[in-house]
């Protein structure tokens, strides 16, 4: 009798939220898979054409590798940034609490200023007479245009976590603060080094709050498109041609059909990354 | 503890003022109340009052509207309408002058059919306000015969005297901005304080009125009360009962969501104009969004005519004046886009629908005057088709043309497509390819039949033996040089190179200057059709094409930028060669688009003057045309009939000018060469110039379009062999890195670079 | 020593994290004429690079050209707010107790919603952007701060943050309170709400922070251009105004940098608890 109530009492608690969800998101979502095998404008069924034509798109799949490429190499970079971050700040502890708070303030600060107001200053700052190449310039080194080329990348990278840190890395901190005192105190009877003591200890015990900050790190890695398209438009330099470009781009062109087969596509994808991550985390 | 729980209070009281905040606001803005505010810029009550304004229903539809007429003054070619209103006894009272500078009172008790004319002293006036006085006559104010800003006074008779007022702080030359008369014939003016002052005819004793604000734009005079415009609301004042009045809601609420209407920003018409009404304490008013009327004090507005209807629709026009003759009639002076003057009727009509059935939704990214002077005539042989033309870029500020495109469309997909599409900027491959586009073949076979087309521009549009696109006009790159110098043009980096030498040999006025944006836009548009083989971008086009960018804009190098850029200017194409430079001698080369006769005619002026030859720019490497205006019709479209008729009347002679580009039709190219002759030709006395702030000048008069130039002209046009790439996207990948290129923000490897990837990710798509 | 280097080294980034907000602060003082100055070789070409610092000539030009002469930053700036505590209010009243429901609950199709969450959380906006765009469309609810404030009330990234937190409370503490005769709702505002209060309001204060800079959804369901959010307003200005420019960024920072400030505490409190593994 309890379990049954308890049951419905989840539904309950649930119920108003997921029927918005269902009508706002999850309905939307289901008319992006039937466009999926449909034509744009006339609705024919076109079978997995559409899928096949994402799939052999020149663009698509160059858009997907730099996707690919920059949350590999960007998430991996972020956390790690935010992690010798959490440790500096958690080495200041004790007499340097307060700098250790007011620095954590100022780390968070990205977080709180709209992408606009920012775009303004990275435009300004990584064009080519921009305040970075003067910079470099006092050193004797010559800069060249960031948002172009190779470097592209390296910007794109720099925004992200530039962004994302401060809050990375709090979140590290907090996953330090989970472990309790003691544990710490036994491996420190038992000898265990610093080194050993964070490798084989910490870390294992924070494995739920790694799980929470990849994820976080690789929903964020997906709004970095808004500051991109807002630094350098629909076509910018070729290494951050992302996916979210090319749906963007394929809209204009009215080519609806695409967008759907690749929305599903990545959907399904994102499922299988989420799955396989809350996998190691549930083991 | 403690400190924690002060901390969440102080939070929490923060959040509270924020929504109490926000709440206030949005109770006051209520900007969400009103459903469709687009069309009506107040709280619209359909009365179905005593007065005969409703609208009688007939079985399920609403019946009845008012239509629009125009009445013809006779006045021989008619200029300008100086001003328009009614004497005390009700006689409509107007002043216009014909082509020779005179101004005739004319007058009408019959609502306007039949006209008493009275040639006034009045000679040479351009008139920015007026009205008309208790007698029968007139006051106008502006410039007359000897130049100088006045006021006269107009008497029935046609004899004219000044009124000099006696404005405080101004001396013998008031600076006056605007003026008007009430029902009782006394005269008010605004000074350049925006202060309102009473002025005694007579005399020009002038009395200043309380209902001044310095916030104010101008006023309009409704019978006995002054209505003072400002950004936030209308001031009312009583002029009969000296008294200020409480303000209508309505008229404050219109000023409200639009705050537009309190910018007077052209110098003759307003954005809001008033009358009286004929009831008791009544006022009419009229905005492009049509006619209203309410009562002084009360809170609602009646919508009586519908602007879209109708010509004050169109937000070219400038409105003037606007009388309301009874119930069923109003007058309005209004100058249409085209800047002709008009004096409108609008009748109401029992036996019409209120809306018409069918509509005709045009859509443009930019404001086109061609377009609208097609869509006004339609709309006035066709009254029962309700015409609405969608701008993209509507001049709201920040909406790029990419937005506009998305919304676009998102209409489209959503099934809601427009009925006639201008194409100028649009993805057209994709729409066809998509097929949101109808095949037009039969038109276009209609348009060869009826007098033939150039068919060297039209059949491009030819795709699998059909039509889905067609411009209406087309325009060449012309270059302009001392022959030596014209064997060079033929190749654009042949030009490069003898310009690069010639400025090297200390050459410094070989070219006149042209900012980067505009330099490469024209650049663009001369070769871009060979940079693009099989889907993929040429590396070795592009190259050449950035170094001859690159060294034609280094012979004047940053001094370019002192030039701004050129472009369509209230819907008007623009010529982008300017014969300035050419004619004071500045430049020895000029090179450009050349859209219509006129810039045709600098053309031939620089050859008269200087004898420098004129061809096709980059003949050898594409003899390109540019289209302008290209038109298709929506594949759901259920206005088929309508669309196509719309289109047979912008592709013919009622629709072509002088100054509106070279059409496609030979019929309509007839007709502008016609007009080109007579008005450019021999014995033509208009005469352009043009100085430079250091005191330089040139003019001409232009008459050189005779039969000879006509027929070069034509045989140009013939020539031409393939169109200039439309493509805005391949524009903008361009254009954004050769402009750091050429600025020196980047390299030409790597502008180079840039072009090609983006390109090629483009094409990809 | 090493903690003084340590200081010294981590104030570098802090240094890196901070100094966009000091060019807004900087920018908004600085006229437009000086500012066109230092951006020059940006904005025209020509040699040398653009340079920055504190104005010699400080103005608030600015200031009085947005906050006096420009009404529709206002209108926008109200825009935003409205949308804000619309979302936010909705997400209060149906996002917590869905977040509470995941975690205190079982029934079936739970692990399952629980995906579908996440997967909804990450799908880039264009995906269904015609599609919404439709359905608003029929709901006849475009062209309204409705079409912005419905979809977001049902964002599935606060719910599944605050599910976190919830997942945190000891289980023990429920069965106490069954066993004292409380009622599944009420323990949920006696138990649930309190402890985790802290993390709701980090949530909501994310919330907060998005809403503040949301670009997409407006763009896309508002035509109205009295009905922009200021996000809208920023992106359009360009460079020739740049003082000007940068005075609207920062104004438009403001109650976003102001509120964090203000909840800051809470955010960090909120961030602990989240991470502390459940």
């Amino acid at each position: 009798m309890n379990n049954m109530k308890k049951k419905y009492t989840g539904y309950f608690f649930i119920l108003p939220a997921f029927t918005g969800v269902m009508i706002f998101y999850i309905l939307p979502f289901l008319d992006v898979i039937r466009r999926s095998f449909v034509s744009v404008y006339g609705g024919g069924f076109v079978g997995v054409g559409n899928y096949t034509a994402v799939l052999t798109n020149g663009a698509f799949l160059k858009a997907a590798g730099n996707t690919a490429r920059f949350t590999l190499l960007g998430i991996p970079f972020l956390m790690a940034v935010s992690l010798l971050l959490a440790l500096g700040l958690v080495g200041l502890g004790g007499k340097k609490r307060q700098a250790a708070a007011l620095l954590k303030s100022t780390f968070l600060v990205p977080m709180a200023l709209p992408a606009a107001s920012v775009v303004l200053f990275f435009r300004l700052f990584f064009h080519g007479k921009g305040f970075l190449n003067a910079v470099l310039s006092w050193f004797g080194f010559s800069g060249t245009d960031w948002m172009s080329g190779k470097s592209a990348l390296f910007v794109l990278i720099f925004c992200y976590i530039w962004k994302n840190a401060g809050y990375t890395t709090v979140l590290w901190m907090a996953g330090f603060a989970g472990v309790p005192e003691s544990v710490y105190e036994a491996a420190r009877v038992d000898g265990a080094g610093a080194w050993n003591t964070f490798w084989h200890i910490t870390i294992p015990m924070i494995r739920p709050v790694i799980f929470l900050i990849a994820m976080i790190s690789l929903l964020n890695s997906f709004q970095i498109y808004r500051e991109v398209w807002l630094l350098a438009g629909n076509y910018p330099a070729e290494p951050i041609y992302l996916v979210q470009h090319v749906f963007h781009n394929w809209f204009l062109s009215l080519s609806m059909d695409k967008i759907a087969a690749g929305a599903v596509l990545l959907c399904i994808l994102v499922a299988i990354i989420i799955g396989l991550l809350q996998r190691i985390w549930e083991r | 503890m403690e400190i924690y729980m002060k901390k969440r209070k102080r939070f929490f009281s923060a959040l509270l003022a924020f929504a109490a905040m926000t709440g206030l606001v949005c109770g006051c803005g209520g900007g969400d109340a009103v459903a469709d505010s687009e069309t009506s810029g107040v709280a619209i009550d359909e009365l179905d009052d005593d007065s005969g304004e409703g609208q009688k229903e007939s079985g399920s539809e609403k019946m009845g509207r008012f239509l629009e007429s125009q009445v013809e003054l006779p006045v021989e070619s008619m200029e300008d309408i100086l001003c328009l209103g009614k004497s005390a006894d009700g006689t409509i009272v107007a002043m216009a002058s014909d082509g020779g500078g005179s101004s005739y009172l004319l007058t009408s008790s019959d609502m306007g059919e039949n006209w008493n004319s009275t040639k006034t002293q009045v000679k040479d006036a351009y008139v920015t306000s007026g009205g008309v006085t208790a007698d029968g006559g007139a006051i106008l104010e502006g410039y007359f015969e000897d130049g100088e800003a006045k006021i006269k006074k107009v008497a029935p008779d046609g004899t004219v005297s000044d009124i000099n007022p006696q404005l405080p702080g101004s001396g013998d030359d008031p600076s006056i901005l605007q003026c008007g008369v009430d029902a009782a014939g006394n005269l008010y003016v605004m000074d350049l304080q925006q202060n309102i002052y009473q002025i005694d005819m007579a005399g020009g004793a002038a009395v200043k009125l309380e209902c001044s604000d310095p916030a104010s734009g101008f006023f309009g005079i409704a019978g006995n009360r002054i209505l003072t415009v400002t950004q936030s609301g209308i001031l009312i004042y009583n002029l009969a009962e000296n008294r200020a009045e409480e303000p209508n809601e309505a008229l404050d609420e219109a000023i409200r969501q639009n705050t537009d209407l309190a910018a007077k920003g052209t110098d003759r018409g307003y954005p809001i104009i008033f009358n009286e009404g004929v009831e008791q304490d009544s006022i009419i008013y009229a905005t492009h969004q049509g006619v209203f009327y309410c009562k002084a004090g009360a809170g609602m507005a009646e919508q009586l005519i519908n602007g879209e209807l109708c010509s004050l629709g169109d937000t070219g026009a400038s409105l003037f004046e606007i009388i309301m003759l009874d119930e069923e009639n109003f007058l309005a002076h209004i100058s249409d886009s085209s800047g002709r003057e008009k004096l409108l009727k609008f009748t109401y009509d029992k036996t019409v629908s209120a809306v018409p059935d069918k509509q005709l939704i045009i859509y443009t990214l930019e404001e086109s005057s061609l377009l609208r002077k097609a869509a006004s005539i339609y709309q006035n042989e066709n009254q029962d088709v309700y015409v609405k033309i969608e701008i993209g870029l509507s001049g709201v500020e920040g909406i790029t043309a990419e937005d506009a495109l998305s919304a676009l469309n998102t209409r489209i997909l959503a099934g809601d497509a427009p009925d006639l599409f201008v194409l100028d900027g649009l993805p057209v491959e994709s729409y066809i390819e998509k097929g949101v586009l109808s095949d037009i073949s039969n038109f276009v076979q209609q348009l060869e039949q009826d007098g033939g087309l150039f068919a060297n521009v039209t059949d491009h549009y030819k795709k699998d033996g059909a039509y889905y696109e067609l411009p209406v006009c087309f325009y060449p790159l012309l270059v302009q040089a001392p022959a030596e110098m014209m064997n060079h043009t033929k190749d654009l980096t042949a030009f490069a190179d003898y310009v690069e030498k010639a400025t090297a040999e200390g050459d410094t006025k070989v070219l006149s200057l042209k900012n980067a944006h505009m330099l490469l836009k024209i650049l663009f548009l001369a070769d871009a059709n060979n940079w693009i083989k099989d889907g993929r971008p040429d590396s070795a086009q592009l190259e050449a094409w950035l170094s001859a960018a690159k060294k034609l804009y280094d012979a004047n190098g940053a001094k370019n930028e002192e030039r701004g850029t050129w472009s369509n200017m209230d819907g008007y194409l623009l010529s982008s060669f300017n014969e300035g430079d050419l004619m004071l001698g500045d430049a020895k080369a000029e090179f450009g688009t050349v859209v219509d006769i006129v810039g045709f005619v600098n053309v031939l002026a620089g050859q008269e003057e200087h004898g420098y030859e004129y061809d096709v720019l980059n003949k050898d490497r594409g003899n390109c045309f540019v289209p302008y205006l290209s038109m298709g019709i929506g594949s759901s479209t259920d206005a088929r009939e309508e669309a196509e008729a719309f289109l047979a009347l912008l592709f013919g002679e009622e629709c072509a000018g002088a100054d509106t580009g070279f059409p496609v039709t030979r019929k309509s190219w007839e007709k502008v060469r016609e007009n080109g002759l007579t008005t450019y030709g021999p014995d033509s006395q208009i005469s352009i110039g043009a100085g430079t702030p250091d005191g330089r000048h040139y003019g001409f008069t232009m008459n050189q379009f005779n039969e000879e130039a006509a027929d070069q002209l034509e045989s140009i046009l013939l020539g031409l062999d393939v169109s200039a790439v439309a493509d805005a996207a391949v524009q903008n990948i361009v254009l954004d890195a050769a402009e750091n290129y050429l600025k020196g923000n980047a390299t030409l490897q790597d502008a180079l670079s840039a072009i090609e990837q983006k390109l090629t990710l483009y094409l990809n798509e | 020593m090493r903690k003084k280097l340590l200081l010294c080294s981590l104030c570098i980034p802090a240094a890196a994290a901070v100094l966009p907000l000091i060019f807004l602060i900087a920018g908004s003082v600085t006229g437009n004429v000086e500012i066109r100055e230092y951006l020059s070789p940006i904005i025209f070409g020509g040699d040398g690079y653009a340079v920055w610092h504190f104005p010699l000539y400080p103005t608030l030009r600015n200031f009085v050209e947005l906050l006096l002469d420009s009404p529709e930053f206002f209108q926008m700036f109200w825009n935003t707010q409205k949308i804000t505590v619309g979302i936010l209010a909705g997400q209060i009243l149906f996002g917590i107790p869905a977040a509470w429901g995941l975690a205190c609950y079982e029934f079936s199709g739970k692990k399952m919603i629980y995906r579908i969450y996440i997967v909804l959380m990450m799908m880039p906006f264009q995906v269904t952007m015609l599609s919404e765009y439709l359905q608003l469309k029929g709901l006849s609810l475009l062209d309204t701060h409705w079409a912005v404030i419905l979809p977001g009330m049902f964002a599935t990234f606060t719910p599944f943050l605050i599910y976190r937190f919830f997942c945190d409370i000891p289980k023990a503490l429920f069965e106490a309170a069954r066993m004292d005769g409380a009622g599944e709702i009420r323990i949920f505002f006696t138990i649930g709400l309190p402890i985790g209060s802290s993390g709701i309001i980090a949530a909501l204060l994310l919330e907060f922070l998005t809403c503040q800079s949301m670009l997409e959804e407006p763009l896309t369901f508002i035509e109205t251009k009295s009905r922009f959010p200021l996000s809208l307003y920023l992106p359009q200005i360009d460079l020739t105004q740049a003082g000007f420019a940068v005075c609207a960024s920062f104004v438009a920072a403001l109650p976003a940098v102001m509120l964090f400030l203000m909840g800051q505490d809470y955010l960090e409190q909120g961030i602990v608890a989240a991470g502390v593994k459940s």
